[in-house]
């Protein structure tokens, strides 16, 4: 089996699984890293979402061949201690219900405000609307994002 | 009333996995019927420990879905105990006996107000008990001390105690029969504004889920049940199965087949692999169109008749006008995002379950069944669930884990596939509604008349012949003073799996009611809001109040602009009581856009008051997912949909303004979780009908045709 080269919230890692075995449950599986998560296994949820060099992937339907050499983020890779100003805001505005798809939100808002740190709501629906969640926190997560947008535009790092 | 009594330390050795000295107590929670004889020893339930290095641990009874009880619960234990929330160490009970922890379900919209007395009973006499070991300490009245935050402080002198140095003693203190509640005014959490406990671990993926959770060693599995409802396995070709790197072996399981494989990728690929032989069985040609011809029968046979007041059977029988409609409700799947899943390790005379549930003594009593182990033997280790709204109030997975743990002699996670979770859900049950209004020779209404066709889930024998009075909830027995009422009941039954789905029957029966109480209106030319409140004098001030509130906030009565409409509906159902008063429009093709939704909820008063916020946003946005979007169907006997492309939940952008309106209406505490779910979709129906003069009768209500 050939081994894959990943870095992973910095940390450079390996993988001895097959080609075609998508980068979510390399993640999961072979690395131990399960807050991202499985909702769909087909790209339509958002609940895998990763950044993959920057971009933000389905890593459902990412094979690991395609992730080979890449810098991936995961959820685990915003902080060491719930600081990033998304997963503040998240606390701050009491976001997540059940809180399964919110690594894939949370990545979501993170994408949004690193390319605009300013986003209008329609320029928030238009970011956010791949990304289902069942218990119904849209609201909340519009308003994390408001907030976390403050800070942004306040200078701290997305 | 709760019985409080301490636990023997090696009773709660016995059932927890906590080490702990010092004081414990729980508290009885008396099950219906049941006297306590004089003298009788009480087995306590929920257990709050206070420790010798002043640890202090909360058991919790109830699993944590996402609707907040953990935090609501932990808030009650901090006040009554006084100490810092963030001093106490919750831990999820494993499940125990009835006798000991009443019942452990979330569900029913109960977990506070169920739990409000007995758990504050006993955090109230653990903190008493703590004073009286103080003062005994210190030789002085209990009256002259206080608890405050883990301390015990003697007022004048200012001298304190930690509870870590009291506990010992107090545990050999006499237990107080009747424990001092605070006073509102005194509470440091309870009624206010708190961060959920849970929040923290969930934005940093920390929160350890179903799915998430690992054993060294373990397998990992992915099932499949028959495509065709009551179909069987005949066998398999796991030829290319086992080439695929990982897989360990393909297993006959008691409700189908499953790949075993090292890794959960394995385990798919295998399955996508393996050619399978279904035998389809006798219900092959089940469809949706065949359920629908079997519903309108059914409609036309003679039902039960569950109320008849007034002289309503009279009254219809002559009535010289009348107005009548159709209303339907489809089966509904509740695809939390967290897919099915269970991890469970069958040892040779114990077992370990761990699974994200609602109902941790059902599992236990499955896990009983399946493995033949006693259940004193037997460990369920409740996890977060991703997610549930009655899906997991049921237990096939663990048994699904449990057998395969047994046949492969190993720890093993099973775990549905998006598709296998939507094609074998345990769905709302589809129903027809026929209602009818009388009217008399000057127009004036007469009577009122719902008959309910409905599968039912429990399929007893009796519901033929008597009303099903559960799923007649939100169709009978309502507080509107109808001028006449005929409620009937049929049951039309198909093979299709049905269960408790967020709010259960009054999510159908509520849609028919409070819609048609609007075609009512419109025909005697009242405004629907004036007539409801109408029905409701002398009946419900409480549901007036919810009603009023809504209206207000939505500017109910203001004219609105061509395209857009206003909708109001209400409900009383798992002691709470909620109006949502909306404001949709309806775009040039037919779309539906939901603006604004107002919400008034009465749920008693609010212990967690943002819990309650919570739950009706996300209610909100879930009944209305349904209404606008969801429904499952089938074709020669399979069920249809599979991912969110064929079964599509409410997106982000569909997501309306929501605001909460809270209104305290005294004790006793009621129920939060399911009342925001049934008047949604009729309140929306409303609001299209004064937007379009359309009447939306059938759910999923899709695109308006004009």
């Amino acid at each position: 089996m050939p081994a894959y080269s990943i870095t992973v919230n910095g940390k450079q890692c390996t993988a001895d699984v097959d080609a075609d075995t998508p980068l979510l449950w390399v993640l999961r599986d072979t690395l131990g890293l399960t807050g991202t998560k499985y909702s769909c296994g087909v790209g339509e949820c958002g609940s895998c979402a990763v950044f993959v060099d920057g971009a933000l992937e389905r890593s459902c339907i990412l094979p690991i061949s395609a992730a080979e050499g890449a810098d991936i983020q995961t959820i685990e890779g915003l902080s060491e201690d719930r600081s990033h100003p998304v997963q503040k805001a998240w606390i701050t505005e009491q976001v997540p219900q059940c809180g399964w798809c919110h690594s894939g939100q949370i990545l979501a808002a993170v994408d949004l405000l690193r390319r605009n740190p300013d986003p209008s709501d329609g320029e928030i629906d238009e970011a956010m609307s791949g990304y289902l969640c069942r218990c119904g926190t849209y609201q909340r997560v519009r308003k994390g994002i408001h907030t976390a947008a403050k800070e942004v535009r306040d200078g701290e790092r997305v | 009333m709760a019985s409080v009594s301490k636990v023997d330390r090696r009773d709660f050795l016995k059932v927890t996995t906590a080490a702990a000295g010092g004081l414990v107590v729980g508290a009885h929670l008396p099950l219906p019927g049941e006297e306590l004889a004089a003298g009788e020893t009480l087995e306590p339930n929920v257990f709050v420990a206070v420790e010798p290095d002043g640890h202090i641990i909360f058991h919790t009874p109830r699993p944590e879905m996402g609707q907040g009880s953990r935090t609501g619960l932990v808030m009650i234990v901090a006040d009554e105990l006084e100490v810092d929330i963030d001093d106490i160490e919750i831990v999820m009970a494993l499940a125990g006996p009835r006798e000991v922890w009443g019942s452990m379900t979330a569900g029913g919209s109960t977990s506070i107000r169920l739990f409000w007395e007995p758990l504050g009973d006993a955090a109230a006499a653990a903190r008493e008990m703590l004073v009286r070991a103080a003062a005994d300490r210190w030789g002085v009245e209990t009256g002259a001390c206080s608890a405050r935050r883990g301390k015990v402080v003697h007022t004048s002198s200012g001298r304190s105690l930690t509870y870590g140095e009291l506990t010992e003693y107090a545990a050999a203190l006499p237990v107080p029969e009747d424990p001092t509640r605070k006073q509102t005014r005194e509470f440091r959490y309870i009624g206010g504004e708190k961060d959920r406990v849970d929040i923290p671990e969930k934005v940093d993926g920390s929160a350890v889920f179903g799915l998430d959770f690992r054993v060294p060693g373990m397998k990992f599995a992915v099932l499949k049940r028959p495509p065709v409802i009551g179909g069987s396995l005949r066998g398999w070709d796991d030829t290319e199965t086992m080439k695929v790197p990982g897989v360990r072996q393909v297993v006959e399981f008691h409700a189908g087949v499953a790949v075993v494989a090292d890794h959960t990728w394995a385990a798919l690929k295998g399955m996508d692999e393996l050619k399978i032989d279904w035998d389809p069985g006798p219900h092959a040609d089940l469809s949706s169109e065949g359920i629908e011809r079997q519903l309108e029968r059914d409609g036309r046979e003679e039902p039960v008749v569950a109320e008849d007041l007034r002289g309503a059977s009279e009254i219809f029988a002559s009535a010289p006008k009348r107005i009548s409609a159709v209303y339907h409700a489809p089966y509904i799947s509740h695809s939390p995002l967290e897919p099915i899943n269970c991890t469970a390790h069958v040892k040779e005379n114990e077992v370990d379950v761990w699974v994200p549930t609602q109902a941790p003594q059902t599992c236990w009593s499955v896990a009983e069944e399946t493995s033949g182990i006693p259940r004193e033997d037997i460990r369920i280790h409740t996890l977060y669930s991703g997610g549930a709204f009655g899906r997991r109030l049921t237990a096939e997975w663990v048994a699904d884990a449990v057998d395969i743990s047994r046949i492969i002699g190993g720890p093993v996670q099973i775990f549905w596939d998006r598709a296998e979770d939507t094609m074998h859900g345990n769905y709302r049950p589809i129903s027809r509604h026929q209602l009818e209004a009388a009217f008399d020779e000057e127009g004036k209404w007469t009577g009122w008349r719902h008959r309910v066709i409905a599968h039912s889930t429990s399929r007893s024998e009796r519901y033929e012949t008597n009303p099903n009075w559960s799923a007649l909830a939100g169709a009978a027995r309502l507080e509107y003073w109808w001028p006449s009422a005929l409620i009937e009941w049929k049951m039309s039954n198909t093979p299709l799996n049905t269960g408790a789905w967020r709010s259960v029957y009054e999510s159908q029966n509520r849609f028919a009611t409070e819609a048609f109480i609007d075609e009512v209106a419109h025909e005697l030319g009242r405004d629907p809001l004036d007539l409801r409140l109408e029905l409701l004098e002398g009946r419900d001030a409480r549901i007036q109040t919810v009603l009023e509130t809504a209206a207000k906030a939505i500017g109910w009565g203001r004219s609105m602009p061509e395209g857009r409409g206003l909708g109001i509906a209400c409900t009383h159902c798992f002691r709470g009581r909620l109006a949502h008063a909306v404001e949709v429009e309806v775009e040039s093709d037919g779309t539906i856009r939901v603006h604004r939704v107002e919400s008034a909820i009465d749920p008693g008063w609010a212990v967690y008051p943002d819990g309650v916020r919570q739950q009706v946003e996300g209610g909100v946005a879930l009944a209305l997912s349904v209404a606008l979007g969801e429904e499952i169907t089938v074709q020669d006997g399979v069920v249809q949909q599979r991912t969110f492309s064929e079964y599509p939940i409410l997106t982000f952008d569909q997501h309306p303004e929501v605001n909460v309106h809270i209104i305290d209406g005294g004790e006793p505490i009621g129920g939060v979780g399911e009342p925001p779910i049934p008047p949604l979709a009729p309140a929306v129906a409303n609001a299209v009908f004064a937007a379009t003069g359309v009447r939306l009768r059938r759910m999923p209500f899709g695109k308006v045709e004009r």
